[in-house]
């Protein structure tokens, strides 16, 4: 379980995330909403341990963060990030086997190799093995990072929790991409107890996929809980400005939220002006 | 059975694993070990004087006190004493400037970083050039052990502050922006031109020839006891380097991934920094300043063998050696009975060759 207490972060003076207490169980999809400028990313750095808290406390496992050796870390809890562009040419099966690296020392290479390439089954990639990183598309390139990731968490021989963060995994997906990548994180929680903590922009996605979700504005909690708790208009109203409609047919048993006009066209407070001087 | 030992026998027995394309495995290191004897040996009989086969098998038994024949000792002189320390010196510098160069493109995670370009070699030479300026006490015993090592000492210096000062002019939050690395690079080479032009324009007759002997680079000096020191130095920087081949290919993903996967960045960057310098540096205070191997030769293996570190490093130490070898081979020839400075030589075959990789990743650098 990842515990995250009363976390304030400042960053050069100002302060980025406010107060903020979130709890990441095992086989639990955690999705954290927000509009730009929240803090999201800072959160998820925070939680990698990328960014020290200048108050509050972040566990990990029942260990605090602070107190993990960079390699033990590395083998419970993997990231992926938004961008990432590799400086050099390099095959597929090769990123893939990056991911294997905090257990250099413990596994054989034959192992690790195994295990990279069942990571890359796993993503649907392996025909592309051999194939370099930069003739593949943005999609395609995410599915591996996603299958290096895996296999930076494939701990054998170890019972103990592992987690991902996925930092707006989806932004460079299409319709089918985005959920088959969620659906994977999903299996990942409810078959292996994988804890999951995922940053969306999309609300449908989130609740769609999130058992919880934490709402944040401008560093602060606007609300967490279950989608259908923090998903209503006057929420998203307060951390996004925009006004909604919230609707929950009874033959699903999730939220949706419809759009209802942009900021701004039809709210005389936010319209965009021009400034006569 | 644990579902992860399930997938590990799967996947050893089963279908996802899957061969390489060969192509990968054509240039392999035994071929460039190969190779590199042969230029070693080939390069014996290159120069001004001709020798032949059954003359350099005498001469290298005498070298190694095996026979005496004073028949033979002319050329003894010429094959043990001249052209043998520097074709070995060649090797050492070839692969001590390759290696560096493949690793502080790994570190600077780009292409375009070479020692000589990013001011790491201009460093070393202002200082080895004061060095002799200012010590000359240091020079009446610069043929010997001492003498070398402590210019060594001194150029090794000069690398590190200059490595030290384009990181951090170059790097902010975890990148290495291209653009700021070069013109780090240029700043640091005009200073470094300046303060050895100082020094040029005050120095004596004698100095001068040493000075210059430093900036247009030559192996002509081998000695050795310059190989006895240079040596151990470039081949226990490089294994180093070869140890941690695995930690520049985390880098690939960037600074912040590759901590993210458990790597101590902070330690592996002062490694990488300080064993450049120390190779960057010796090579700097035995043969002056060689450009472009650093550039060229990383590229060529690349295009080889590809991006994984522990063949790029390994391939890039062999294939630096041979063509240092060659160059000089050329250098020594061109011109006979004269030779021209190596320095020159390298530059004039190398500077195209960036301008071709300059042209090739200009959308790279908006």
């Amino acid at each position: 379980m990842i515990k995250i207490r009363n976390v304030h972060i400042s960053r050069g003076g100002s302060p980025i995330l406010k107060n903020i207490s979130l709890t990441i169980r095992p086989g639990e999809v955690v999705a954290v909403v927000g509009a730009n400028g929240a803090g999201k990313s800072t959160l998820l750095q925070a939680i990698a341990g990328a960014l020290l808290p200048t108050q509050g406390l972040i566990s990990l496992n029942g260990k605090a963060l602070a107190d993990w050796p960079a390699t033990q870390l590395a083998r419970v809890r993997g990231i992926l990030s938004q961008k990432i562009a590799l400086s050099f040419a390099f095959p597929v099966i090769e990123v893939v086997k990056l991911g294997r690296h905090p257990y250099s020392q413990l596994l054989s290479t034959q192992e690790n190799e195994a295990i990279a390439w069942h990571c890359l089954q796993q993503v649907g990639m392996e025909e592309f093995a051999y194939r370099n990183m930069h003739t593949l598309s943005g999609g395609e390139q995410q599915r591996v990072h996603f299958a290096r990731v895996l296999a930076q968490i494939y701990q054998p021989h170890s019972e103990e929790t592992s987690y991902i963060l996925l930092d707006e995994p989806t932004s460079s997906l299409d319709l089918y991409q985005q959920h088959q990548l969620l659906q994977m994180a999903k299996n990942l929680s409810t078959q292996r107890r994988v804890g999951i903590f995922v940053i969306l922009h999309d609300l449908n996605l989130a609740a769609q996929y999130a058992d919880h979700v934490l709402l944040l504005k401008k560093g602060k909690t606007i609300s967490q809980g279950p989608p259908e708790e923090v998903f209503t208009q006057a929420h998203i109203y307060q951390g996004f400005n925009v006004r909604t409609e919230v609707m929950k047919p009874p033959t699903h048993d999730q939220v949706f939220i419809k759009i209802l006009a942009k900021p701004g066209l039809n709210t005389p407070n936010n319209a965009i002006t021009i400034n006569p001087h | 059975m644990h579902p992860i030992s399930r997938a590990i026998k799967e996947s050893v027995s089963g279908p996802p694993m899957r061969k390489a394309p060969n192509r990968a495995r054509l240039w392999s290191n035994q071929a460039l070990v190969l190779l590199l004897c042969a230029s070693v040996l080939g390069a014996l009989f290159i120069g001004a004087y001709p020798v032949n086969a059954s003359q350099v098998i005498l001469a290298i038994q005498e070298g190694l006190g095996w026979s005496q024949d004073n028949d033979n000792a002319s050329v003894t002189f010429l094959i043990w004493h001249l052209r043998l320390p520097r074709i070995l010196l060649a090797t050492v510098v070839g692969a001590g400037l390759a290696i560096s160069g493949a690793a502080i493109q790994g570190l600077f995670r780009n292409p375009l970083a070479d020692p000589a370009l990013i001011g790491i070699t201009s460093g070393a030479m202002v200082f080895a050039v004061a060095g002799i300026f200012f010590a000359t006490s240091l020079l009446q015993s610069f043929s010997t052990i001492l003498g070398y090592a402590s210019i060594m000492i001194l150029a090794f210096l000069g690398s590190f502050i200059s490595t030290f000062l384009v990181y951090r002019l170059a790097t902010s939050e975890g990148r290495t922006a291209i653009a700021t690395l070069l013109l780090a690079g240029i700043a640091i080479t005009a200073l470094g031109g300046a303060l050895t032009g100082l020094m040029t324009y005050f120095s004596t007759e004698d100095e001068l020839r040493d000075i210059t002997f430093w900036t247009l680079g030559s192996l002509g000096g081998a000695t050795w006891q310059m190989l006895a020191v240079i040596g151990p130095i470039v081949s226990i920087a490089s294994f180093i380097l070869i140890k941690n081949a695995a930690k520049l290919d985390l880098l690939l993903l960037g600074e912040q991934e590759a901590q993210y996967l458990g790597l101590n960045l902070q330690q592996l960057k002062w490694l990488i920094i300080g064993c450049t310098a120390l190779i960057v540096g010796a090579c700097v205070a035995v043969s002056g300043v060689i450009s472009f191997i650093a550039l060229v030769v990383p590229h060529l293996i690349r295009l080889l063998k590809g991006t994984s570190h522990l063949p790029l490093l390994i391939g890039s130490a062999l294939l630096g050696a041979v063509l240092l070898i060659w160059a000089d081979n050329l250098a020594r020839t061109i011109i006979a009975p004269a030779e021209l400075p190596i320095g020159i030589l390298t530059a004039i075959l190398g500077a195209p060759f960036f301008i071709w990789l300059l042209l090739k990743s200009r959308q790279q650098f908006i």
